[in-house]
């Protein structure tokens, strides 16, 4: 069997088990190649009338799956999303969660303590948690755990009235959890989605190898991790044979990003890579246009 | 290796979480005033001391080094307090809110062998090292110009922070994002022997959101500094680096290294290339916030294991400060001598 068969294989299987999901990212300018090319496409993307039609195509194309960052413009994205009559309810969302850059700006500006403060106003979040909450402000301003809790149903209120299906945490805190042995924050995350949200709990990570081993050690099973995986190894931390080594001790499924390595390496090359590797269970792919769309699919039309 | 943190806001819990994260380095005192801070290191690491006071950490002898991530205004007193209890310290940048403080801690380093780093992280992003690595090596002939920016779309209206009071931050965007780039054109090319140009607030009333700066460097080559926190579009900060030589033109950014040259030279297959930071990158032992971060905290423990001194040391970071000091003193009033702690 040549390569080429293989890979189309194997691309056929991901779309038939709504394992190859849309990033977000090209839609909201950000961009990891360069931050120019990233302000240049944020001028074109505003209006999400382009993200429709990529999401519209994609979908023909087999697509079912979504991954969305609790940007400050995603209910837009959304509103949009499920307005559009070929594609409400069509879509699974897998939100990545806290909006970090929202979040590290405030504290970037005001410092961690002023952010909580703000966060838990009126002004801020203070009117949403109310409904969200009846365990009252003051006790939540008190515990790192609740005002966690509190932010993660504040980000998913962005998301309601759609299919969520698995919710990924920031890989800052994931990656953060890791260095401190804080198991109990992991904890918290998949049981707070269990129990209140009816929601899959997923972690994204740069430092996949170091994850692999602490939830073995820890014994705590999170049924999916989001990480990069490239041929170039960007992003792999420590490097990419460690993480190929680590897909082995992984019981769960991996969601494999940055497959272009932020569009470092020709489509054919990466996917070839990535379709390679078995143990990959999902991966998401970066689409910014229809052209795009229609030279990434074209890898895998007979 | 043991580590105490000066400050857990964001600072300190990034490089806390990469030290942490490194082969026999242990976080083992945190000195931060804010309890629902506190409560919570207690709870994931109670193993770690935490102090209310921080001068009580620096004399604590078993403590390899301090990280002093604390805002501007208190670095000069902790950092002091490291130096006269012998203390190894890794402190934020900028140094102090003023060249006065700058000086008075460089006096009182010469009299201490100590290991002392600045967080001028900008010498770890691979672009840069690489751009250092081909000028170094003379791909551009004689270089005679350099254009430099940072910009960043922060603040849009006036914010209630330490940041934006001059005596606690030491001034606004020319000393917080600028002085990052600053910090690289003096590893570039040398001092900056004479500074003018302009300031201006729009937002933050105290402190500057734009600064516009000619220099001149000791070595005569010449150039112009932009910044500003106030722009739309740029969503991380964003350097931009030109420099212009005989034999032709190299661009750095964060993200690519492109040239455009006149002649080939050894070390580049093109004329006309453009290097990006994926063909660069290595992988480090554990990243948290950016490659950078961790590639400065190892570095910083490998020069207190080796008792070797780190090249972005105090006295080199004195050097940021004079010219920032000189800036300020020039805005809108002509051209200003940079007066350096060391003049040679």
């Amino acid at each position: 069997m040549t390569v080429q068969v293989k890979v189309q294989e194997r691309w056929n299987m991901l779309i038939k088990t709504d394992s190859i999901l849309l990033g977000d990212n090209p839609f909201f300018g950000v961009d990891h190649l360069s931050q120019e090319r990233a302000r240049k496409k944020a001028l074109i993307s505003q209006d999400f009338n382009n993200a429709i039609n990529v999401i519209k195509f994609c979908y023909d194309m087999g697509v079912r799956g979504m991954v969305v960052s609790t940007h400050p413009n995603l209910k837009d994205l959304i509103n949009k999303i499920q307005n559009n009559s070929s594609l409400t309810n069509k879509i699974d969302f897998y939100p990545i969660l806290p909006g970090f850059s929202e979040y590290f700006n405030m504290v970037t500006q005001k410092g961690i303590v002023n952010s909580i403060n703000e966060i838990l106003s009126p002004a801020g979040f203070g009117n949403k948690i109310k409904i969200l909450t009846k365990s009252g402000l003051g006790i939540v301003r008190k515990d790192l755990y609740q005002i966690f809790k509190v932010i993660i149903d504040v980000d998913l209120l962005q998301l309601q009235g759609t299919k969520v299906k698995t919710v990924f945490l920031h890989e800052i805190i994931t990656d953060l959890a890791i260095s401190f042995n804080a198991k109990n924050l992991l904890e918290i995350f998949k049981d707070h989605l269990a129990d209140k949200h009816k929601a899959k709990a997923g972690l994204v990570t740069k430092n996949f190898p170091r994850l692999v081993d602490k939830l073995n050690e820890w014994n705590l099973e999170i049924p999916e991790i989001m990480t990069s995986f490239n041929k170039v190894g960007f992003q792999m931390n420590p490097n990419r044979k460690e993480c190929e080594n680590a897909l082995n001790r992984y019981k769960g499924s991996v969601v494999a990003m940055s497959v272009l390595a932020a569009g470092y390496i020709k489509p054919k090359e990466a996917y070839e890579y990535i379709l390679s590797q078995p143990q990959l269970g999902k991966c998401v792919i970066g689409i910014s246009t229809i052209e795009h769309a229609k030279e990434t699919f074209s890898l895998f039309l007979n | 290796m043991k580590i105490g943190i000066i400050g857990f806001g964001k600072m300190g819990v990034l490089h806390a979480g990469i030290l942490n994260a490194l082969d026999n380095v242990q976080i083992s005192a945190i000195a931060e005033k804010e309890r629902i801070i506190t409560n919570y290191i207690k709870k994931i690491m109670p193993h770690v001391k935490i102090y209310d006071d921080a001068n009580k950490m620096c004399s604590q002898k078993e403590i390899d080094v301090v990280y002093i991530t604390t805002p501007v205004y208190s670095h000069f007193q902790i950092a002091m307090s490291c130096i006269q209890n012998d203390m190894n310290f890794f402190m934020e940048k900028p140094l102090t809110t003023n060249l006065d403080d700058t000086k008075k801690l460089c006096s009182e380093l010469t009299k201490h062998d100590l290991i002392h780093s600045v967080g001028y992280n900008r010498r770890f992003v691979d672009t840069f090292v690489k751009a250092k690595d081909l000028m170094d090596n003379k791909i551009l002939g004689d270089i005679y110009k350099v254009k430099a920016s940072i910009y960043l779309s922060s603040i849009f209206s006036k914010i209630p922070s330490w940041r934006t009071k001059k005596t606690e931050s030491g001034g606004g965007v020319l000393v917080d994002l600028g002085s990052h780039v600053i910090d690289l054109l003096i590893w570039y090319f040398g001092r900056i022997e004479e500074v003018s140009g302009e300031t201006k607030s729009v937002y933050s009333g105290e402190v500057e959101d734009f600064a516009h700066m000619n220099i001149e460097f000791r070595n005569k080559i010449k150039g112009e500094f932009d910044t500003s926190w106030s722009i739309k579009g740029y969503r991380l900060p964003e350097i931009n680096v030109e420099v212009f030589g005989s034999n032709g033109k190299l661009r750095v950014t964060e993200d690519f290294i492109e040239t455009d040259l006149k002649n080939p030279v050894p070390q580049l297959d093109n004329i006309q290339m453009k290097i990006s930071k994926q063909s660069l990158n290595t992988g480090v032992p554990f990243d948290l916030g950016g490659p950078e971060y961790a590639k400065e905290d190892l570095y910083m423990v490998n020069c207190v294991r080796n008792k070797k001194q780190s090249f972005v040391n105090v006295f080199e970071a004195s050097k940021t400060q004079s010219v920032i000091q000189a800036m300020y003193d020039c805005a809108g009033k002509g051209s200003r001598k940079v007066e350096y702690v060391d003049q040679n």
